[in-house]
Parts: C-alpha cells; structure tokens; sequence
C-alpha cells in the first residue's frame, strides 16, 4: 500500500493505493495521528485502491472516530467496483459519504 | 569445590555458639539466627546449602517452620539437632521422613560425625543439581536436533506440479529414525524414498539424517539414468562402508511418472505400499510375487536386482499410502499392537471420501479413539496423489502457503482471478476474495502461536460447481473453535472497540457470506470448508 497526503482547499486529501489489508492498516493509523494534529477534515482518495479487508474498513472506521471527537469528518471517493461491493457487503458504507468524485468530496465539507 | 553455605537456626544462643566453634576450620560458611521469623527472611534471600534446625523453639516448631520454609525453598537440605528422644511409636522420625530432604542428629553431637553429615547431605544435593542441569541441556540440545532434523524432511503438504504428498511425522523421543522425502527430477517425475532406521532415539536420528544427505547426492550425482534399484545399491554400500555396521535400514525407494502413470518402485524390507484403486473402489497391497530385497546395511555385497522391481500401472485418482511400521506398532493398554492389516482396513474405511491430504490425520486421530494410544516407534504416514491439471479447467484447484501475509494476499488475489475466468461472476470472486484473505491472515496472526514447526505450510481447495463454490481449507494452527452459523451483517459491527477490528469483525464477514461453515480438528490438522452459494443464473 501507499500513502499520499496533499492539502486541497483546505481539507487534506489522502491517497491510498494498492491493497488496505491486514499487513499495513496499522499504517495508516499511524499517518492518521500525525495528519490529524492540524486537521480533522479528510478526504480520502481511492482511486488506486485495488482491495480492503475487514482491518483495512476497520483501520478507516478508528480514523473516522478520532475526527469525529474533534468535530470533523472523513469522506471517501473514487471508490472503484470491489471496494465498493465490500463496502457493500460488509455494509461498511453506511457510516461513511461516498462520493464518485473527489471534487465533490472536498466540496462537501466546504458547503 | 564451593564453600558449604550453612544457616542454624535455634532459639538457644549457646547452641548456635557451640555450632560456630564445631565448624571453625572447616570450609563451611556458618550463619547464625536465633528468631525463626529472621530465618526465614535470611533463607529467601540467600541460597544457603543446607540447613541447621532446632526441633523446639518457643511460638514455633521446627516442623512447623519447615513448611514455611518449603515453600520457598523446596530442596534445600534440613538437619534437625534435636535432644528429643523419639517416643516408642517412633513418631518423631515419622515427622522427619514426610519430607525426603530432611535429616536428623542427635544432641549433644559428635563433631566430626555432624561435619560427615553436612558434607553428605550437600554433596548428594550438589550432585542431584548437576544431573538436572545436564538434563535440562540434553533436552534443550534435543529439541534443536528436532527442530533440524524436521527441517530434512518435506513439509506436512507438498504442492508440486503434478503432485500432492500429505505427511504426518510423529518421533517417540522428540527425534526420529523415519525418513522421507519426494524429489523432482524432471516434468512429471518424482523420486520418493521413506524408510526407518532400526531403532529410534538419537543414533537411529543420526543416521536418519546422514542418510537423508547420501541420498540428495546420489540423485544429483551426475547424468546418470536413475533406476530404484542402482539407487538401493549405492545408498547400501555407503551404509555398510562409511556408516559402520551397527544398524540398518527398511526402505521403499520409487520413481513416479505423473505423465504416464506409471510407479517404479523396490520395497528393501519395509511395510508394503499401499494404493487405493478407484477402478475397483478398494485398497490394494502392491506386492505382486513378494518381490523386493532386504534391508539396507544388513550386506554391503547384496545386490538389489532389476527384476525385483515392481511397476504398477495407476489411475488419475488414484492414492497411495505408505508408512513406517510404528504406526502399526501403536500398541492399547493391553500391549495389543494395531497391526498391519487392521491399519489397512482402517485407511480403507476413510480413503473413499476423504481428501488425500487429509488421510494420514484421519487415520492418526482414529488411532487413540480404537484405544491405541501407546507408541512404542517413529510413526510416518504419508498419502501421494497426482494432481490433474486437467481438473484446474473444470473449476477445482490446489493452492499451497507458507503462513505470510504476503502469500495470502498473493493467493486472494490469485484466487480471485481463478474465480472471475471460471465464472465471469465479479461479486462471487470479491466475496471468495474476502473470505480467503480474513480466514488465513487469521491464521497467520492468530492461529500459529502453539504451533511446534515454524512454517507449516496451508492448503486452499477451490471447487466450482454449478449451485456453489466450495473452498477447503487445512492448517496446522492450533485448536481454535467458532461460531459457524451464518449470520447477517449490521452496521453495529463498525461500532465495535479496537480490539474486536483484528479479531472479531472478520469471523462476522465471513459467517455471513458462506452459506455453510464445517469445521473439523483430525489429530493437530484443522480442516474448515466454507460454501458460497452461487446467484442462480
């Protein structure tokens, strides 16, 4: 998996490639905490995410709590058709906005 | 040797004196206490050799005191000096022989007789001391020998090609006088040899793997046609020339030829191979004309000829079995061995719908529940199948792990390509995907830890039918039981701690994708088989 963070309109945006899985989901927490000291607003870009599994949703799900303390919140995008039909099946969708597109995403919060 | 490091404790201080002076001058370090409550304290705190007691002392009795004093220290040596005289029904020396390190002197004392005793009671702890140090660094020099002698022989599953070999290797003393193994030597040829050096402990595992190395060299020596019968002929001279003439060794050496189906092999004294024949649905013992030799090591001029090579014609299906004689020599509380036959008719009552993989564990976990629970040998057991290639175009197929995470995700993704080319169905492949990757990473995190061999391997079967897809899974992870009944998602589950996100919410994911979950423990083998129903088309 790799990780990508960059500032768009003031919400920061989080690229994650490859598969989220068990064997790298403590990454991403670990990014989560250093990002989440200036922001509580994200965006999440899966565009290039082939694959998550239980503690990939999981690793997103304890990112989405630490935000949502502090008032903010995550959105996710791009969602290609696997992830979404896991998203789908372990109904992992509901707690999260869904967005086709990035733009929006980011728009969202601004509205 | 060490100064003797001796307590007295008495509450009389004359006596403690009197002691001091007895053992001037000798290389005994004496300490002295006059309270049993300090006593105590100074014998936590300082690993004295033995110990000097008063039978009597005011508020507690030396008996008393001793147990106390067990507690923390339960093989320190104790000399009771008592002025007691025992009564007639000798309970005083009862009381002092309830505890095997404990001894007795009559006050006033000869000197050189309480020295004598000292000296004897410390020596024979000392001694007692060495002997368990030496124990204990046998055993662990043992335990190493297993974990590299385990690492000379295939793995409890071997994928191959062409071929599927399921094993189960059980040493009586940690380590083992059987052997085994299977070597390529071209497009659907393999080399199989298994055999038992008489005897088992460590020198029976001495030559076991001195052999296993003669082995490897003969088959990679050269360009030289290999045929059973030469290999027999090598491999028994460098026994009786370079390995002396002290054991010997059963063997069964074969050549399989996967693309023809055809099995040479040349049985040198050892239990007969047996096949299951699916064209007559029985076990079949291939020993036509009781050809074969005798067991390696016992002349280094015998001569394993050609013509007591036996070749069997098989089938795609068929199975073969094979094993070292401990596994028939398992004897119940009578003495009563298992016995050859019954061995077979056992493996013939499992082998028709069993897995071939899983035979050797079925049949070891049978064995205790028919009260056979003694091992008196080495116990080997291994099942060899062809694997049809053939049979990957009609939606069955084998996949072999080492427990990485790397190669689950390898084997899910795969796993997931083998389903979409077969099925087209792209919501069927994610849901196989999803099962795979939460049940083997569970496995690997989790499932491993009680595990004695370090990468035992895991085995993925994947058959496609029409209504469903059902995936069999073997590990050698440890004894771990769940909830198989299916059950449906809610998003509660995303509401749960931290904790529950590595352990709990795949085994959810999973029962509420399969249709059906079995699960089933044969001796340390777990097999799980999950169905995925298919959407009707």
């Amino acid at each position: 998996m790799q990780l990508k963070s960059y500032d768009k309109n003031g919400i920061t945006v989080v690229e994650i490639e490859g598969r989220l899985d068990a064997s790298c989901a403590s990454v991403l927490k670990a990014k989560f905490r250093e990002l989440s000291a200036n922001q509580n607003n994200f965006v999440m870009d899966l565009s290039n995410m082939d694959y998550i599994d239980s503690t990939g949703l999981g690793s997103i799900v304890s990112c989405l709590k630490v935000v949502s303390t502090a008032n903010g919140d995550i959105k996710l995008a791009c969602l290609k058709d696997k992830p979404r039909m896991i998203f789908e099946i372990t109904r992992a969708y509901k707690i999260f906005d869904i967005f086709d597109d990035l733009n929006a995403a980011v728009e969202s919060f601004i509205q | 040797m060490d100064n003797i490091s001796l307590i007295a404790i008495d509450d009389e201080r004359f006596n403690l004196l009197l002691l001091e002076e007895a053992l001037k001058g000798e290389d005994i370090d004496v300490t002295t206490c006059s309270s049993a409550d300090k006593g105590i304290e100074l014998i936590k705190a300082n690993d004295f050799d033995v110990l000097l007691l008063d039978v009597i002392m005011p508020g507690i009795d030396g008996f008393e005191l001793r147990k106390i004093i067990r507690e923390s220290r339960p093989h320190l040596p104790i000399i009771y000096l008592t002025a007691i005289v025992d009564t007639i029904d000798n309970s005083l020396i009862e009381k002092i022989s309830q505890d095997k390190l404990t001894y007795y002197m009559r006050k006033p004392f000869v000197r050189d007789e309480l020295v004598k005793m000292i000296r004897s009671t410390v020596a024979k702890k000392r001694s007692e001391e060495q002997s368990k140090e030496l124990y204990s660094g046998i055993m662990e020099d043992l335990a190493l020998a297993a974990e590299v002698q385990r690492l000379l022989i295939p793995d409890w599953v071997m994928l191959d090609d062409d071929v599927i070999v399921s094993s189960i290797y059980e040493p009586s003393q940690k380590i083992s006088g059987d052997m085994f193994d299977m070597i390529r030597l071209s497009s659907g040829k393999y080399f199989f040899f298994i055999g038992d050096i008489a005897g088992h402990g460590v020198q029976a595992a001495l030559y076991m793997s001195a052999i296993q190395s003669v082995l490897k060299m003969i088959i990679g020596m050269g360009n030289w046609d290999i045929t059973t019968h030469e290999v027999l002929n090598r491999l028994n001279w460098v026994f009786c020339t370079e390995l002396g003439q002290e054991k010997y060794m059963t063997c069964m050496v074969g050549i399989f030829d996967f693309a023809a189906n055809e099995l040479e092999f040349f049985n040198a004294g050892h239990p007969n191979l047996a096949v299951f024949n699916p064209l007559t649905g029985e076990v079949e013992l291939l020993n036509p004309g009781n050809k074969g030799g005798i067991p390696v090591g016992w002349d280094k001029y015998y001569e394993y000829k050609k013509d007591e090579v036996i070749n069997y014609k098989f089938s795609d299906d068929s199975i073969f079995f094979m094993t070292t004689d401990g596994t028939f020599e398992i004897s119940n509380s009578n003495d009563q061995m298992l016995g050859f036959d019954k061995m077979i008719k056992l493996l013939d009552s499992l082998v028709h719908d069993q897995d071939s993989a899983v035979i050797p564990y079925r049949v070891r976990e049978a064995l205790p529940q028919m009260g056979y629970s003694v091992p008196i040998d080495d116990m080997t057991m291994i099942t060899v199948k062809k694997v049809d290639r053939e049979q990957e175009k009609k939606g069955f197929k084998y996949w072999m792990i080492h427990p990485l995470m790397l190669e689950v995700n390898k084997l899910c993704t795969e796993c997931e390509k083998y389903i979409i080319d077969y099925t087209g169905e792209i919501e069927l492949s994610v849901k196989i995907e999803l099962i795979l990757g939460e049940f083997l990473n569970n496995i690997v995190m989790h499932g491993l830890e009680n595990s004695q061999q370090s990468r035992p391997g895991i085995l993925v079967q994947i058959k496609i039918t029409d209504k469903d897809v059902i995936i069999k899974i073997l590990d050698k992870g440890k004894k771990w039981s769940f909830n198989t009944s299916p059950v449906p998602i809610s998003e509660d589950l995303w509401n749960k701690d931290e904790q529950f996100a590595t352990s709990g919410r795949g085994m959810t994911i999973i029962r509420s994708l399969a249709s059906e979950i079995s699960r089933n423990r044969y001796n340390d083998l777990n097999e799980t088989v999950f169905k995925i129903r298919r959407e009707p088309r």
